[in-house]
């Protein structure tokens, strides 16, 4: 083999410099995108929570920690959205496990128009979407209805955290399901018979194999959801009644009405750190002792 | 019964120009109104094509027209074109094509924005060609100091002295230099009079039925500025005050208002006082001819506070590097010959800083008080003062408030 | 149960299960004295229209390799899969220890599968995967160590504990499904094709190895396969299936010298069939002499005990190429000696195929012939020539089958 290779290392380099600059050419619209939309953007809000807000508004270049020990004094917003986003990850995965599973391993030939049918909604807008739940939990409907049983005429399901927690596991179930019912349609139907042959019933079965073999799914999913939760203001806003004061209403009020953009920089940045602590331990968590054999969610995965 | 109920909804938004403060149209969820909005009928877009006029005529028709108008636009050559940025469905069409056909104007283009902010963003992102454009008057020192937009020859529109002076020099334009005021609107009491049988014509009122008799149905908007003015204007302070000891007594008077507030919502709360979910509301005028004219929620009454409190105006302002000007100073001198300017009013439903035209309105739009407050109800109110928007002492006000009403 | 039902299983079923073991054995003549391991009394199974087992009759002896083999298709995967539970029968009943099993699920039945991918749990290591049965009977940890100790020692991979499932051979990986379904003293090891995904020389080793290994913890293995070299190499009875139905069953010799019926003797290694008609019976040493529809006479054995045939009835005359011999036409007369058969042809093609040689020879009377010559002295054993040449084929009458249907 060796001697084989060196005679020819002119051709070999030629063909490494070839290969390089094709996965250049590959990785090269995504890297302009990451740069001017991401890295960029990312660097100035960083730069910014460091600075004075100019007399009239926005960013005059500085260096303090002012507008950090502002932050921290006003943690609530990031404790309310916490919250909110954790219930809500939790309950969106309660809802999308069943289901996703019930796809990948029950719908049959079905399975194409369960799918369609999951998808639909999703072709209109967003916030028809959540406007509707207001006509359906409102008083001409659902909730008037409930109120009338329990004879509470003020009864409300709108503009209560129940309502801001329907409205989220309904408006990000998808980004839930998919990753789910990708991992559990991949998985070999064989590994559940193994386990049943070797004794386990349904449920150990499903402990045993099926959750663990879903978990890269469970974890995709579980960030994906968990992200837009924690940013999340519009449901609250409409299904909430705008009764809650979020991170997300917090950084409109920085930006747009006291033009601090320093302050709002600096919650940004914590907002950020927040949901890279928060998924880290996360990741952290669910695959502690898997790591170890080589079979951590976001490590190695067999070939 | 539900069918109805999302009929009215979606009417309801369809009729209400997408509110200044709006939060969906912050969040830029609403593009111009495009989403919800969509059959309003003059939303955004191109005009109809000339061919759809009678007789396109240039200058000879132009110049007879200009015999009949009190103007001396004619002195100027007047472009075929004219760009307009402007709030989803504000100008009677009409009223555009009328001008379009006397002036010689091929294209008078209308391209939309939600916001003011959005307005600055695009203005901010380069976008050029336009003429003019709407913006709330707070925004004009903004606008004036970054260049976009130039200050007026008001020799050139002579239909500006039938406007109110009531409305000029006020903080945002101090000498009357960038702009002609467009419509102007105030912040109020909405209530639905079939339940609150209570006369309001008091902040004090709304404030003691809101805390008393009728906690937990009251609905604000969800907009700093207007509901500060609510205690401030109670307190005998301005609404622009960044006085601390002030802010503080405000302050007190919105801890204790907390607990009873049902919603903080600028984009809906018309449809929680069509439900009656919420009986009272401090919001605007916005959606009020659309309430009465629902059967149903005919009873809605709209109050403005004899205190007095913060009234809003859209102004025209013209761009620093307009490739139109004499068009636009047409257009501006145009749409404030009273005739055109009452059309206009009818047809967007608020309030025209325009004398004369006011007496060209029916009198069911004139004699609304909601839209035309009495004389001495208009002596109180103020205009937003743009350099305090962003005080802090007032931004922790309004934070307190917000995370006190809880989930 | 109500319909169609012969009047074997007619009385089986009226005798109940003590009745039914009793004709099963009858029939396989299989002489055991324990009770089988596994019965399969008249069991049919359908998917909607398809009929995949039909009405089938097995009786599975203790401590035996059995190899179900057939064309994919033939209802053996089916079987194996209702011995499982992972599908009922529709019809029929299945004993497990001379018990019914009907309705009993999977985790509850004492067998385990060796499945075709080998359905490693990829989330867990070599010792993790092995222990699995035991763990879901709650055996207690030290426990759990040493029997997955041994049962890797027992498929030669101990010390591969802590090893990935997912970076071993595929040899390896089979050995770690057949550890994981043997660590639970199954009272029968069902293997789905367990070797198809190895290459050829792994697959012939792990033959070996798995025939061994199966002597060696003397549990009942039933293995499908569609490969009937598999089959002969480990089983000590093989069942020929087709289109849900036992075609034949027995030990090798016994499946390859005398097979029944025509579909056997071509799955089971290859034959020449010449159709033919019967001309007269020895009823006592169960030998035919037919005539072909070309008019050769030949005399053979008729092959299922079963038969009955009687002059006149079409029958097939089976011979193995290798029975046939072939040598270059010399010119001399054909004079057959008693009890061979002896034709003039001509080569239409040669093979070479090492260890021998493969002719198609057509031939007047009997058509074409394929005869097998084992090149015992290298090439050399070779006919040399080509097609065209003409040649003499002899085979003696003990090659000829007579296969009914």
């Amino acid at each position: 083999m060796a001697t084989a290779l060196t005679p020819t290392p002119a051709r070999t380099g030629g063909g490494r410099a070839k290969s390089a600059l094709l996965t250049g050419a590959l990785l090269l619209p995504a890297s302009i995108w990451y740069l001017f939309l991401l890295v960029l953007p990312m660097g100035f809000v960083v730069a910014f929570s460091f600075g004075e807000k100019a007399r009239n508004g926005g960013y005059t270049p500085a260096f303090t920690l002012d507008n950090y020990g502002q932050v921290m004094k006003g943690a609530d917003p990031f404790l309310e959205s916490l919250k909110l986003a954790t219930a809500g990850t939790f309950l969106t995965l309660l809802v999308a496990l069943p289901l996703a599973y019930f796809l990948a391993t029950r719908a049959g030939s079905r399975k194409g128009l369960f799918v369609l049918l999951l998808v639909i909604p999703f072709w209109t807008s967003f916030l028809i979407r959540t406007y509707s739940w207001l006509i359906v939990l409102g008083r001409g409907n659902l909730g008037g209805f409930i109120g009338g049983l329990l004879g509470d005429p003020n009864f409300r399901l709108l503009g209560t955290p129940g309502a801001i927690l329907l409205g989220l596991v309904y408006g990000y179930l998808p980004l839930m399901i998919f990753p789910l019912y990708v991992t559990l349609e991949r998985m070999d139907r064989s590994l559940i018979e193994a386990s049943k042959d070797l004794g386990a019933g349904r449920w150990a079965t499903f402990r045993q194999i099926t959750l663990p073999i879903a978990l890269p799914g469970l974890v995709t999913g579980s960030i994906l959801v968990f992200i837009p939760m924690m940013g999340e203001y519009v449901i609250p806003q409409i299904l909430g009644y705008g009764r809650t004061f979020l991170i997300g209403n917090a950084l409109v009020l920085d930006f747009l009405e006291a033009r601090n953009w320093p302050l709002g920089s600096a919650k940004a940045v914590v907002l950020i750190a927040t949901m890279l602590i928060t998924i880290s331990v996360y990741v952290w968590f669910v695959n502690r002792g898997r790591q170890a054999r080589g079979v951590g969610v976001l490590g190695a995965r067999p070939p | 019964m539900a069918d109805q109920d999302r009929d009215a909804f979606m009417a309801r938004l369809a009729r209400t120009k997408v509110n200044r403060r709006s939060f969906l149209a912050a969040a830029g969820l609403i593009g111009g109104g495009a989403a919800l909005a969509a059959c309003t009928g003059s939303t955004g877009g191109t005009q109809a094509p000339a061919s759809a006029e009678p007789s396109a005529a240039p200058s000879t028709v132009a110049s007879a027209a200009e015999s009949t108008a009190p103007t001396a636009a004619a002195s100027y050559a007047i472009e075929d074109e004219l760009w307009m940025l402007n709030w989803s469905g504000y100008v009677d069409p009409g009223n555009m094509e009328a001008f379009k056909a006397e002036y010689g104007v091929k294209n008078f283009q209308y391209d939309i924005f939600a916001n003011n902010e959005e307005l600055l963003a695009k203005l901010a992102g380069g976008a050029t060609g336009y003429d003019m454009s709407c913006p709330t008057a707070e925004f004009i020192p903004q606008m004036a100091e970054q260049g976009y937009i130039q200050k007026l020859d008001f020799s050139r529109i002579p239909n500006f002295q039938y406007i109110d002076k009531a409305v000029l020099s006020q903080k945002w334009d101090p000498n009357n230099e960038y702009h002609v005021p467009k419509d102007f609107g105030t912040t109020g009491i909405l209530y639905r009079s079939k339940i609150v049988k209570e006369p309001i014509t008091s902040w004090k009122e709304f404030y003691d039925l809101s805390t008393g008799k009728y906690s937990g149905k009251v609905v604000l908007v969800d907009s700093l500025g207007d509901v500060l003015a609510m205690p401030l204007k109670m307190l005998g302070f301005s609404i622009n005050t960044i006085d601390q000891g002030e802010l503080a007594q405000a302050q007190k008077l919105l801890t204790d208002l907390a607990p009873h507030i049902l919603a903080l919502d600028s984009d809906t709360y018309q449809d929680k006082l069509a439900s009656e979910e919420a009986v009272l509301c401090l919001g605007w005028t916005g959606p009020l001819l659309a309430l009465r004219q629902d059967p149903k929620t005919a009873d809605t009454k709209y109050v403005v506070p004899s205190e007095g409190t913060m009234f809003w105006l859209d102004t025209w302002v013209m761009m620093a590097d307009a490739p139109h000007p004499n068009a636009t100073y047409a257009w501006f001198d145009y749409v404030e010959r009273p005739a055109v300017q009452a059309k206009e009013t009818e047809y967007t439903g608020y309030g025209t800083p325009n004398l004369e035209a006011k007496k060209l309105l029916s009198p069911d739009l004139l004699n609304d008080p909601s839209i035309f407050p009495p004389e001495d109800v208009m002596k109180n109110l103020e205009g937003a003062d743009p350099t305090v928007t962003d005080n802090a002492d007032r931004i922790a006000v309004w934070t307190a408030f917000k995370s006190s009403i809880g989930g | 149960m109500t319909t169609s039902l012969t009047p074997d299983a007619a009385t089986a079923s009226l005798a109940g299960s003590a009745g039914a073991r009793a004709v099963a054995r009858a029939t396989t003549g299989v002489a055991d004295e324990t009770t089988p391991d596994v019965e399969i009394v008249d069991v049919t199974k359908r998917f909607g229209a398809v009929t995949a087992v039909d009405r089938m009759r097995l009786s599975i002896s203790r401590g035996e390799f059995y190899s179900l083999l057939g064309p994919s298709g033939c209802g053996k995967t089916t079987t194996l899969r209702m011995i499982a539970g992972f599908e009922q029968p529709t019809e029929g009943e299945i004993f497990l220890d001379g018990k019914p099993i009907a309705g009993i699920p999977p985790y509850r039945r004492n067998v385990n599968t060796v499945f075709q991918h080998y359905a490693l749990f990829p989330h867990m290591d070599v010792a993790r995967n092995v222990g699995y049965g035991l763990r879901q009977r709650k055996v207690a940890k030290v426990e759990e160590a040493r029997r997955v100790g041994e049962a890797l020692a027992l498929v030669r991979l101990a010390g591969y504990e802590r090893r990935r499932t997912w970076e071993m051979s595929g040899g390896q990986q089979q050995r770690v499904a057949l550890a994981r379904a043997l660590v639970n003293h199954p009272t029968v090891l069902l293997l789905d094709e367990p070797l198809g995904a190895l290459d050829l020389k792994l697959r012939k080793e792990m033959q070996l190895e798995l025939k061994a290994l199966q002597r060696e913890v003397g549990i009942t293995f039933v293995y499908v396969t569609h490969d009937q070299e598999e089959a002969l190499t480990m089983s000590d009875v093989i069942v020929v299936m087709r289109d849900g139905r036992i075609q034949q069953q027995g030990d090798p010799t016994e499946l390859y010298e005398c097979p029944t019926n025509r579909f056997v003797a071509d799955f089971l290694g290859s034959s020449n069939f010449i159709a033919a008609t019967v001309e007269g019976v020895d009823a006592s040493s169960r030998t035919a002499t037919v005539r072909s529809d070309r008019g050769l006479v030949l005399r053979g054995t008729v092959t299922d005990p079963a038969a009955a045939i009687a002059a006149g009835d079409a029958v097939t005359v089976a011979t193995r190429p290798e029975r046939l011999e072939v040598r270059p036409d010399d010119g001399a007369a054909p004079g057959a000696a008693p009890g061979w058969t002896e034709l003039a042809g001509r080569i239409r093609q040669g093979t070479y195929l090492g260890d021998h040689s493969e002719y198609r020879v057509v031939t007047d009377l009997a058509g074409e012939l394929i005869v097998r010559r084992q090149n015992t002295v290298g090439a050399g054993s070779a006919l040399g020539g080509g097609p065209g040449d003409p040649v003499v084929v002899r085979w003696h009458e003990t090659a000829n089958l007579i296969l009914v249907g």
